[in-house]
This record gives C-alpha cells, sequence and structure tokens, in this order.
C-alpha cells in the first residue's frame, strides 16, 4: 500500500529498484507548502512537459491536497493505490505522483523516447507502393495500421508478456472478418507463454508455432503496415509485439512465400508472370543442383550430346568427385552470403568482389572446380534471392537433395522431394492446412497463387481462413 | 511418434550411404568414353567392333587448338558383340559409353549373314538407343567408311549423321533407324530397308582453285540396301531410292527433273538434247492399294505431288493455264515412268516386297491373306503394277517466263 | 504429439482426392509394363478389349461397392465383422492385411525391377529397395490425408506428364497398324481378354478402404465409374501410342512398352524426353505403393485395435527381406508366369469370392442386422 508519507514511500521504492541510478525521485514543495514527490526513470518520460506543464504548475497553484488532480495538465491520469503497480507503472515510462498525506499515487502518462525514424525497410523494399515500416515502438506501429484502416472495426487487443522483460503485445484483428477459431487459438497459446523474456518477436512466433521443429516458418513476418492490413482483412491476426519491426501474421499458408505486397499493385499479368518466375526460381534452387548431380554421374543418355561433351571437356582434370564439387561450391556460396551480411556495408562489397572473383575466376583457372559447376550453383544462388522467405529452409532443402541427387542419381533426387513435399503439406498453421490451396485444393484460392487475377475477380476471402463476411467486394452489375 | 519416423526414415539414407559408399552406378564424366558411332564387321568368323570415341578436350570449341583429332577409334574383337564390347575395355583406358550412338554402321558381310540376331544386344541394353540411325558399308568393312570425314563437323559421326539428315532435301537416300528397321522386319507381308553408305574418291581442289593430284575420299549415302527378312541381298540406286521412299510416302523434299514434251517433237531427231525442266517438291502423298481379281493381284499406287516451279529451260509462258498443265503432265509422267522402272526392277531382280504392298493386302483381304503370306513374295514377282500421278505446281518461283528471249 | 495426429487421420478425404488417387493406381500399371500388350488378342485389336473390359470390371466390383454403399460409415474389416462376426472378420482382416501386402510387395518388385533394368544396372537391389520403403515409410506415418494431398500434387504431374509424352511422339505413329479391325481376334478371344484385364483392376479394393474416409459418401459410385473410364482411356492410350510407334510385334517383345516409347521420341536432336518419364513414373509408383503398405497395415491395426504407425517399421522390414529375396531370385516381370498367376488368383479371391460371401451372408442375416446395425448406423 502506499503510505501517507512520501520518506516511505521513496524507501521503499527505491529499494524495490535496487538503488537503480536510472531511477529517479523529486521531492518538491508549492508554494502552499504542500509536499509532493514524482518518481521516474530517466530517459523513458519526457522532462520539458514534466518541468513545464506539471512541476510549474503544481508549485504555482496547488494549495491543498484535493486540488493535485486539477493541476496535472495532461490528459491521461490515473489513480493507483499499490507501490508495486508504481513499480509497473513506471518501467513503461510513466510519471509517478506522491503528496504528503495523501495514500494514492497519480499515474502520469509522459512516456517519450529516442525512436528511429519511420522508414522504407530493407528487407522488403518495392518500387511500386508505400515505402514506410513499422520500427520498434508498438505505439507507432499501432498507429501506422489504424492509418491503413481507419475503421471502428480494426481492434487492438493488448496484453504483456514476459516476466522480466513486461514486454507489450498487442494483437490486431478486424472485428466481423476474423477467423474466430483461429483467434481463440492465439490468446490460448499466448497464454501459455511463461518465460523470462521477450526480446524480439521471433520469440513468440517459435512459442506458439504448431510445428517448431519444422524447417519452414509457419507464422509470417513483415515489417509493413500494408501487408499487415491486406492479411488481417482476409481474416487473420495479426501479433504486435515491443521493440521490434517485425509483425507477425497467422495463420500461414505456404504460397504466401510466392507473393509480393507489390503484386497487387503493378498490372495482373505482370503480376502472375512474376509469381511463375518465383516457382520456377524456388524449384531451381532447391533442385537444380541435385537433378545437375545426378543427370551427370547417372544419367548421361538424358544430356544433349553437345552439352555432355562440353561437360566432359570442363571435367577433364578437375581433382575432386562431382558431387563434393558442386557440395563445396554451394557451402562457399554460403560463406560468401554470411560474410558479406554481417561486415558493414563498404566492406561487405568487397567480400562479394572477392568471392566472385576468387569463386568464378581463380577456381575454374585452377581446375579445382568446373565451369558449369560454377554456373549452377550461381543460378541456385541467384534464384534463391527471388524467395527471400523461404531461404532458412531452402538450403537445408538443397543439400538434401543434392547428396540423394549424388548417390542414389534421379531416383533419389525424386525421393528427396517426397521427403521435402511431405514435410511442407504435413505441415499446419493455426489447424488451416499450410499447403492450401494446393493441397487440399481450392478453385477460388488458386486465383492467388500462382497467378494473380484481375482485383474485380477476388469476390470472396480465402475460403479456409474467413468463415464470417465472406465477401470481400460487390462487383459492379452487369459484370 | 512422427519425428521417430523422420528419424528413422533419416538414418536409413545416411546408413545407406555410409555404408555403400561405393556410389554403385555412378560415373564420372571423366571416366566415359562417349562414342557418338560404331561400326560392326564381321571378320575371320568374329565380330569386330569399331568405335569412335569423343575426345572432349579436342571436340569442344572453347578449347579446339586445330591440332590433334577429335575422335579416336577402338575396335574389340569377339564371337558375340557383347564379348567384342568387353574385349574393348582390355585395350582402351575409358569404358565405351554407348547411349550417344548417333549411327551403326554394318558391314557388308555381317549383313549379308543376317543381322537381327546381332541386335538383341544392341536392343537388351539400356545404354544403346533404338532411334539411332543405322547404315549398311557398301562393298567395305564399317571401319574403312567410318575414319572419312570431308564436312565441317570436326567429329567423322556427326558428318554421317549430317549426311542421313539430308534426306529431306535430296530423297535418294533413306534415313531408317534401328527401330524403323525392326518395325519393317516385323510386319508380315514387308521386307525392310536399311540406309547405305559408300566411300569414294573426290577431287581434291587446292588454294589455287586447281585439281591437285592427290585424291582424298568421302563418303556418299546414295541408294538403300535390300533385305530379304533380315539377310542382305542387294542394293538399290539412288533414283529406285527415290522411288521406294514415294511409295513409303517417306518424302520430304527433293526435285523432279523431266523433259519436256512440247519441245520433244521438234528436236525428236536428237535425242541428246533433251530439254529438262524441275520442280521443288513441296509434299507428296502416296497411297498404296491392291486388289484381288480372280486369282490375280494387281498392286496399285496414287502418287499425288505438290510442287514449286524450280527450273525451266523450256521456253514457255506459263501465265497461260495449258501450259502449266503440260508442265505438271510432264512431271507426272516421268514420276510415274522412274517409279514403275523401280518397282519393275525389284520385282524382277529381287523378288521381294519392299514397298509395303502386302501389309496393304493383308488389311483388305484379311482372310486370303493367312492362306498366302508364306508365298506372298512370289505373288508380289509376278503381280501386275499400276500407278498413277498427279502433280500440282502451287508456285512459281520469283519470275513467270524463262529467262530465255 | 499424438492427439495431434489423430486429428490429421480424422480429417477427410475430397472427392478430387480421392479420385485422383485411384486413376493413378490403373495409370501406373498402364504406364509401367502395360499388361494389356501381352493379355489375349495381343493384337491390334487391344484396344477394343480394353474397352470391353469395362462393363467386366463394373460387374466384378459390384459385390464391394454394393457392400460399401450400405455401410459407408464403416471400413471394409468393420462391417465384415459386423455381417460376419467377430472371428470370421478378424479372420478377413488378416487375410486383406496379407493381400494388400502382398500386392505391395509385387508391385515393389517390379517398380525396383525395372529401376535396376533401365536405370541402375550396378546397384545393389537392396540398396534401391531400402530406399524405397523408406520413403514409402516416411509417407505412410504421415497418414491418409497427406498422402491424398500429396498425390492431389504429384498426381495431375504425371497425367500431364502422361499425355505431353503422348503428344511428343506423334510424329513417329503409324495408325495403320490397327488395320483390319477385329478380322485377326474372335469375339471369345475378346472377352477372355477383358475378364482377364478387369482382374487387374484391384483398386476397388483400395476404394472400399477409402469410402469411410470420403467427406461425402454419395461420391463413392461417382468415383468409381468416373475413375475407371478416366483410366481405362489413359490404357487405351498407351497402348494405342506404344502399338502405333513401335508397331504390334515389337511391342509384346519388350518388357517395359512405355519407357521404351519414350526413348525414342526425339525432336530434331532433342532427345532425353525418358528422364521425365521416369521421374513422374518414380514419383506414381511412391505414391501407388504407400498406398499399398498403408491399407495393410490398416488392416493390422484393425485386427490388435493398435495404430497403423506401430507396424510400419516391422512390415518394412519384412518387406525389404522378401521384395531382396524375390528380386535376386528371378525377374518378375520378364518371367511373367509364376507371378502373374498367383497375382490373378489372390484378386480373384479378394475381389470377387470374399465379398460375394460376405454380400450372401448379409441378404441372409439382413434382418437381424437391421435390428442391431442399421439402428447403430443412425
Amino acid at each position: 500500500m502506499i503510505s501517507k508519507r512520501i520518506k516511505d514511500n521513496k524507501r521503499r521504492l527505491v529499494e524495490l529498484f535496487n538503488h537503480s541510478t536510472d531511477f529517479v525521485t523529486y521531492e518538491f514543495e508549492s508554494e502552499s507548502n504542500i509536499k509532493m514527490m514524482v518518481c521516474y526513470i530517466e530517459g523513458l518520460i519526457d522532462r520539458n512537459i514534466l518541468d513545464r506543464d506539471i512541476l510549474r504548475s503544481l508549485t504555482l497553484n496547488v494549495k491543498n491536497l484535493k486540488e493535485i488532480r486539477k493541476y496535472i495538465m495532461t490528459p491521461k491520469i490515473e489513480e493507483i493505490d499499490t507501490i508495486n503497480e508504481v513499480v509497473d507503472e513506471v518501467v513503461y515510462g510513466k510519471v509517478v505522483l506522491f503528496a504528503e498525506g495523501l495514500k494514492k499515487g497519480f499515474v502520469i502518462e509522459l512516456s517519450k523516447w529516442d525512436k528511429r525514424q519511420v522508414e522504407e525497410p530493407q528487407a522488403e523494399s518495392v518500387v511500386r507502393g508505400p515505402k514506410e515500416g513499422f520500427i520498434e515502438d508498438i505505439a507507432v506501429n499501432k498507429v501506422l495500421l489504424r492509418k491503413k484502416l481507419r475503421n471502428n472495426n480494426l481492434v487492438f487487443e493488448d496484453l504483456r508478456l514476459g516476466k522480466q522483460s513486461k514486454t507489450d503485445i498487442s494483437l490486431a484483428y478486424v472485428k466481423g472478418i476474423v477467423n474466430l477459431e483461429v483467434l481463440e487459438e492465439v490468446k490460448k497459446r499466448l497464454d501459455k507463454i511463461n518465460i523470462d523474456a521477450i526480446l524480439e518477436s521471433g520469440y513468440i512466433e517459435e512459442l506458439i508455432e504448431d510445428s517448431p521443429k519444422s524447417l519452414l516458418p509457419t507464422i509470417t513476418n513483415t515489417q509493413k503496415p500494408d501487408i499487415v492490413a491486406a492479411k488481417i482483412l482476409e481474416g487473420r491476426v495479426a501479433i504486435f509485439v515491443d521493440g521490434t519491426p517485425h509483425v507477425l501474421i497467422v495463420p500461414r499458408v505456404f504460397v504466401e512465400a510466392l507473393m509480393s505486397s507489390e503484386d497487387y499493385y503493378l498490372r495482373p499479368y505482370f503480376s502472375s508472370f512474376l509469381r511463375i518466375v518465383r516457382v520456377i526460381a524456388l524449384f531451381i534452387t532447391v533442385y537444380a543442383p541435385g537433378i545437375f548431380v545426378a543427370l551427370m554421374l547417372y544419367h548421361q543418355e538424358m544430356i544433349p550430346t553437345v552439352l555432355l561433351v562440353s561437360a566432359a571437356d570442363a571435367r577433364e582434370g578437375v581433382p575432386l568427385p562431382l558431387t563434393v564439387e558442386v557440395l563445396l561450391m554451394i557451402i562457399t556460396l554460403e560463406f560468401t552470403k554470411e560474410s558479406s551480411l554481417r561486415l558493414p556495408k563498404n566492406i561487405g562489397s568487397t567480400v562479394n568482389i572477392v568471392g566472385a572473383l576468387v569463386l568464378g575466376q581463380a577456381a575454374v583457372q585452377a581446375g579445382l572446380v568446373s565451369t558449369l559447376t560454377v554456373i549452377l550453383v550461381s543460378l541456385t544462388a541467384l534464384a534463391e534471392f527471388i524467395v527471400p522467405q523461404l531461404t532458412q529452409a531452402i538450403i537445408m532443402y538443397r543439400l538434401f537433395a543434392t547428396i540423394m541427387g549424388g548417390f542414389f542419381g534421379i531416383y533419389g533426387v525424386i525421393c528427396a522431394f517426397f521427403v521435402i513435399t511431405l514435410e511442407v503439406i504435413s505441415l499446419e498453421s493455426f489447424s488451416i492446412p499450410f499447403a492450401w490451396p494446393l493441397a487440399p485444393r481450392n478453385t477460388s484460392g488458386l486465383k492467388d497463387t500462382f497467378i494473380r487475377v484481375h482485383l474485380r475477380k477476388y469476390i470472396t476471402r480465402p475460403k479456409a481462413l474467413a468463415k464470417q463476411n465472406v465477401k470481400r467486394q460487390i462487383p459492379p452489375k452487369g459484370e | 511418434m512422427i519425428l521417430r519416423r523422420k528419424k528413422v526414415v533419416i538414418i536409413s539414407y545416411i546408413l545407406i550411404i555410409a555404408v555403400l559408399t561405393g556410389c554403385f552406378n555412378a560415373k564420372e564424366l571423366d571416366e566415359l568414353g562417349i562414342s557418338l558411332a560404331m561400326g560392326i564387321d564381321h571378320e575371320d568368323g568374329k565380330i569386330l567392333i569399331t568405335a569412335e570415341v569423343v575426345d572432349p578436350a579436342f571436340s569442344s570449341e572453347a578449347s579446339n587448338t586445330g591440332e590433334g583429332s577429335s575422335v579416336r577409334y577402338v575396335q574389340g574383337i569377339g564371337n558375340t558383340i557383347l564379348e567384342a564390347l568387353k574385349d574393348i575395355t582390355l585395350k582402351f583406358d575409358r569404358g565405351i559409353y554407348s547411349a550417344h550412338n548417333k549411327v551403326l554402321i554394318f558391314g557388308e558381310e555381317i549383313a549379308k549373314q543376317g543381322l537381327v540376331s546381332h541386335m538383341d544386344e544392341l536392343i537388351r541394353d539400356r545404354e544403346q538407343r533404338e532411334s539411332s540411325y543405322m547404315l549398311i558399308a557398301k562393298g567395305a568393312k564399317a571401319y574403312e567408311v567410318m575414319g572419312i570425314n570431308s564436312g565441317i563437323e570436326t567429329i567423322p559421326a556427326n558428318y554421317i549423321l549430317g549426311l542421313i539428315k539430308n534426306v529431306e532435301s535430296n530423297p535418294k537416300t533413306v534415313d531408317f533407324s534401328i527401330m524403323d528397321y525392326l518395325k519393317h522386319y516385323y510386319h508380315e507381308g514387308h521386307h525392310p530397308v536399311a540406309g547405305v553408305i559408300e566411300k569414294i574418291q573426290k577431287n581434291e581442289i587446292n588454294e589455287t582453285g586447281e585439281k591437285s593430284g592427290t585424291k582424298g575420299y568421302e563418303l556418299t549415302v546414295i541408294g538403300s540396301a535390300l533385305f530379304k527378312k533380315d539377310k542382305l541381298i542387294g542394293y538399290l540406286n539412288g533414283n529406285d531410292t527415290k522411288a521406294l521412299n514415294y511409295l513409303l510416302d517417306n518424302v520430304k523434299g527433293g526435285i523432279i527433273t523431266f523433259p519436256a514434251t512440247s519441245v520433244l517433237e521438234e528436236v525428236q531427231s536428237q535425242e541428246s538434247e533433251q530439254i529438262l525442266n524441275s520442280v521443288n517438291v513441296i509434299k507428296v502423298k502416296t497411297k498404296n492399294d491392291v486388289e484381288l481379281e480372280g486369282d490375280k493381284v494387281i498392286l496399285k499406287s496414287k502418287v499425288y505431288v505438290r510442287a514449286a516451279l524450280g527450273e525451266l529451260l523450256e521456253n514457255t509462258d506459263i501465265s497461260k493455264e495449258g501450259n502449266l498443265k503440260r508442265i505438271e503432265d510432264d512431271c507426272s509422267k516421268t514420276v510415274e515412268l522412274n517409279i514403275k522402272a523401280a518397282v519393275q526392277k525389284v520385282q524382277k531382280e529381287f523378288g521381294i516386297d519392299i514397298f509395303g504392298f502386302g501389309i496393304v493386302f493383308h488389311r483388305k483381304y484379311p482372310k486370303q491373306w493367312k492362306k498366302i503370306k508364306d508365298y506372298w513374295d512370289e505373288i508380289f514377282a509376278d503381280a501386275e503394277y499400276q500407278i498413277e500421278v498427279n502433280t500440282h505446281i502451287i508456285r512459281t518461283g520469283l519470275i513467270n517466263r524463262p529467262l530465255e528471249k | 504429439m499424438n492427439s495431434r495426429n489423430v486429428k490429421i487421420t480424422g480429417d477427410k478425404l475430397y472427392y478430387s482426392q480421392a479420385l485422383l488417387l485411384i486413376i493413378s493406381y490403373r495409370l501406373l500399371l498402364a504406364l509401367t509394363y502395360t499388361p494389356a500388350l501381352v493379355t489375349t488378342p495381343t493384337n491390334q485389336d487391344v484396344w477394343i478389349m480394353l474397352l470391353l473390359s469395362i462393363p467386366y470390371a463394373i460387374l466384378i466390383s459390384l459385390p464391394i461397392l454394393y457392400l460399401g454403399n450400405k455401410f459407408n460409415q464403416y471400413d471394409f474389416f468393420e462391417y465384415t465383422e459386423m455381417i460376419a462376426g467377430k472371428i470370421i472378420g478378424k479372420i478377413l482382416a488378416v487375410l486383406y492385411s496379407f493381400a494388400f501386402l502382398s500386392f505391395f510387395i509385387f508391385f515393389s518388385s517390379v517398380f525396383i525391377e525395372i529401376l535396376n533394368t533401365a536405370l541402375y544396372n550396378q546397384t545393389p537391389t537392396i540398396v534401391n529397395t531400402v530406399i524405397l520403403l523408406a520413403t514409402c515409410s516416411y509417407v505412410v506415418s504421415k497418414g491418409i490425408m497427406n498422402l491424398a494431398r500429396l498425390g492431389e500434387i504429384v498426381i495431375p504431374f504425371i497425367i500431364i506428364v502422361f499425355l505431353l509424352l503422348a503428344v511428343l511422339g506423334i510424329g513417329d505413329y503409324d495408325f495403320t497398324v490397327f488395320l483390319p479391325i477385329l478380322k485377326e481376334s474372335t469375339f471369345k478371344d475378346l472377352n477372355i481378354g477383358a475378364i482377364d484385364i478387369s482382374f487387374r483392376y484391384i483398386d476397388v479394393l483400395v476404394l472400399a478402404m477409402l469410402i469411410p474416409y470420403l467427406e461425402d459418401k454419395k461420391d463413392v459410385n461417382k468415383i468409381f465409374i468416373k475413375s475407371l473410364v478416366c483410366s481405362t482411356i489413359f490404357s487405351i492410350l498407351a497402348v494405342v501410342v506404344i502399338q502405333a510407334t513401335l508397331g504390334i510385334e515389337y511391342s509384346k517383345r519388350i518388357n517395359f512398352s512405355y519407357y521404351t516409347y519414350t526413348r525414342l521420341i526425339k525432336i530434331g536432336e532433342t532427345q532425353g524426353f525418358d528422364l521425365l518419364y521416369v521421374a513422374s513414373w518414380i514419383m506414381g509408383n511412391i505414391i501407388k505403393l504407400s498406398g499399398y503398405f498403408y491399407f495393410a497395415t490398416t488392416a493390422m491395426a484393425n485386427v490388435t485395435k493398435k495404430r497403423n504407425q506401430f507396424f510400419i517399421i516391422p512390415v518394412a522390414v519384412i518387406s525389404v527381406a522378401v521384395i531382396v529375396f524375390l528380386k535376386d531370385y528371378r525377374p518378375v516381370i520378364a518371367a511373367r508366369d509364376p507371378f502373374k498367376s498367383i497375382f490373378r488368383i489372390i484378386s480373384i479371391i479378394f475381389i470377387i469370392i470374399i465379398p460375394l460371401i460376405i454380400l450372401i451372408i448379409y441378404f441372409f442375416r439382413r434382418k437381424t442386422l437391421n435390428k442391431t446395425g442399421g439402428a447403430k448406423r443412425k
């Protein structure tokens, strides 16, 4: 309980914060000798407003205890009774005001800290479409979403998770559209979380996923408000986590990895073409090395003669077995990628040049690898960047397919294909089959999968997701 | 539970990989001797196989220095084809890989003894493709024609392949694959034919444009080889092969040269100086038919030629419908005479049905066929032959009347 | 983990999924070794024989279909138990699990045989077999639902490749081999062949096993007829393509006809279309074999009241042993006769005789059953 005496409160609070130096208490007296105290955490609040609108006004005006509230000149004030609540409020950047003789404290919302500007997320940059992206502050992120859906049915539900971190989490969905089963399931799974800290939305992702051990993430993450808006309008639920620009969206289906928000802003034919390109890229990046190795080692009769002869010429004198050679190049490619990613940008480009020169030119000239392998591995790398959302799984699948191809030829590649495909289609994301609408097949869902048809044709929301308010648009009459 | 299965699956894959690291079937490209052509001969009672193996370092254009040869020839001897193939391994460092064989060349001797029994290995083995072309070395051993290359292609097999492919512009040869040969072999009332390859001398022309004294060799695929069942019994010359192609409906192009009749009367006295016109064949459609009149069998063919005017040496105004019609008739007549001559020659000289009239008979008179199928060849040899040719000229080229004044 | 597993298998099969699965079973038969080519009359009239086989196949499947429609809430073993009593039901379940197992082993041997002949002639049988069984076990462990989903992705690909390959070889077709029609074979020959062929259509058993999983039970007859017609058309197409390209005589001599046909396809100088065929063929076979494997284990599960996952690994190990033994003993396709007659006897017993007996018992005990079983059905 909050004591009437300021001194007591101060002592208890300082002890509760273990004499931490960023916890500030400030005692002052009004002109009518009423003793008051504010406490806050340095850097989490707006000192200007505290000085100008609160301390000054209180010092000048307060004559008795009842008037205190009147002279706090900010809109958001709450009253609290216990010391523990004080702790909870202070860590979120609020100022708590005590007065000598009052058994309660006033919580004043003054939080302000340095934030990054809203800028274009580098990982999801687009040519056409909004350039703004989420930042590390949940309040700003909510605003960004609200600006997309100015609608009273957009609901945010807040909760706090993490025993130590006390992270703000917010569920966002559109009432009347959201899939209620999914919403319930999300809440249920979030309730079960009991962890020290949530430092990034990746924690939540891993803790509420259906199959945490699968290679593919079954939860989307994005940094762009327009994507979140589009997805929750299909009946999904978004999970905002404070302290990270990555917003989670559940449930996810596999084909989302082949889509980009830009698809809906460009001409339908071009978008469809891009999507087919992405499908081909996905296939190439996973299976091309495996098929290549299988063909070159086991099924030479299926390679055109001219290509076979020149491939044989390229292989002449290469000391390593083909499988090892290809695996080696795949690993080297990962080296290049990883090293250029972690370095500062200007050094990163140097690494790229070194990588390209060393791998591409010198290795071939030294006769360590054959030219065809270099071409092939660079092709898989290029293709991989076309489907960036799947990178984490692709490399594993690629290695698996290559090894199987190297040891068992095309038969091995197909067995690998079965294991991989089965892995994908047996996943579920919040009781929605992950491979929907491919398997189980859904014709109306397929309209937004490998092709993107005209917007007028999207009359209903995805059937697996949206159970209520299914119509998305009413097409103009006569069409 | 599922995870345990997955582990089991992956573990069993890994176990197999680890325990049996041999990569059983794997053949690195630098262990392969890619054979592009193969010659099969009969010599001293044994089978002799000659393989034309590519040397990749010399054949790929990137590293072609112009020195050395792009192919190696290796030979093996044995009692059977398989034995001969295995014999090669004792003399050549790389295993012969025959999946890319473009042509199979059979020596004349082995062809005379019968081919189908030898083909068993070629078909049973998965490596050899049934679609590779089949040629008979006329009057020679297969290996005698294999080394010759007077074309642009660096690899002799590709040179031969190019010659066979030219059947599209000149039907004086046949482009039958092993599969086609077998198909014809299995047809009742049809004897197979195969392409022919022959070594001929050519005049080398040196840089100054004169004929140099040295004589080189080149290959030609003119003509075709006739088989009774699977035994070689003779050859057809170029013109007869052309007729054969017409009857087998296997013509994709070529020309027809024919004498002009309008001027025939004028120059009748000087027969040596015929005036010849030519047309380019665009499409040929042939329909063979057989008719049974009592005991007599009449063979009939209907040939429809669609052509473009190629060469008009006779001075005539083709803008007049009558003249064009007459040229068409001249052409038809020549085709008719040629085909008739070829058929009669085959009837007389060889007495076997290579044109497939037996199949037509079989289809038309299935009941009678059962009685006569064993001596169809004799019936064919004595049968009367009728042919009807229709030519239709649909293009005249860039000029209409001939250049002559 | 366990609860989720149950949930997946508890899911429903859609109409198109079941249809595709069943079509693939027969399509694969045509793609693998095209048994119709060596069934009487073995001449140009084979396609007519195939057409004739449709009514026979319907006739043969009638008992199973009737029972399946009548008891569409239960799987095959449950209603045999209801009709014929518990002990006989159990015995039948054991028998059927052996039947499915023998199909599984037979077709696996065929698969391994072609693989070893056409692609990997130096790889030991056991390696190919273990890989096949490992993959199939994994598919089966994921349940029928995921098998069906896998089929939904893979089977259209197989059908497209099949049709594409048929179109690519169009230049080599010679339709005159089909003349004269019906002159070389008697009506009796055709009918014998048709009956023989329709006994090879063991996939009506698969359909019977699928019925309890179906979303809409009314689709059963539709699926049966549609799949029968579709797959017969595919078989006819395969036969026509093979005979038109290879000739009647030669096509009798080859073991793996469609494979040989794809080897002949040549467009310009481009060859190697057999790779497409081999790829789709391996895919289809894994689906098909996994299906047999799954039903064998479900039948066993039905006898012992354990979950079918329990049987996967033991059955797989036994199958590897049997397949390797069988394969290293004698080629299954080339040395056709013993296997063919064993196979025929098995299918006659399990498709016709047993269901017919059950049907007869059902008609006798219909009244008592209607009181107990019928009420339970509602």
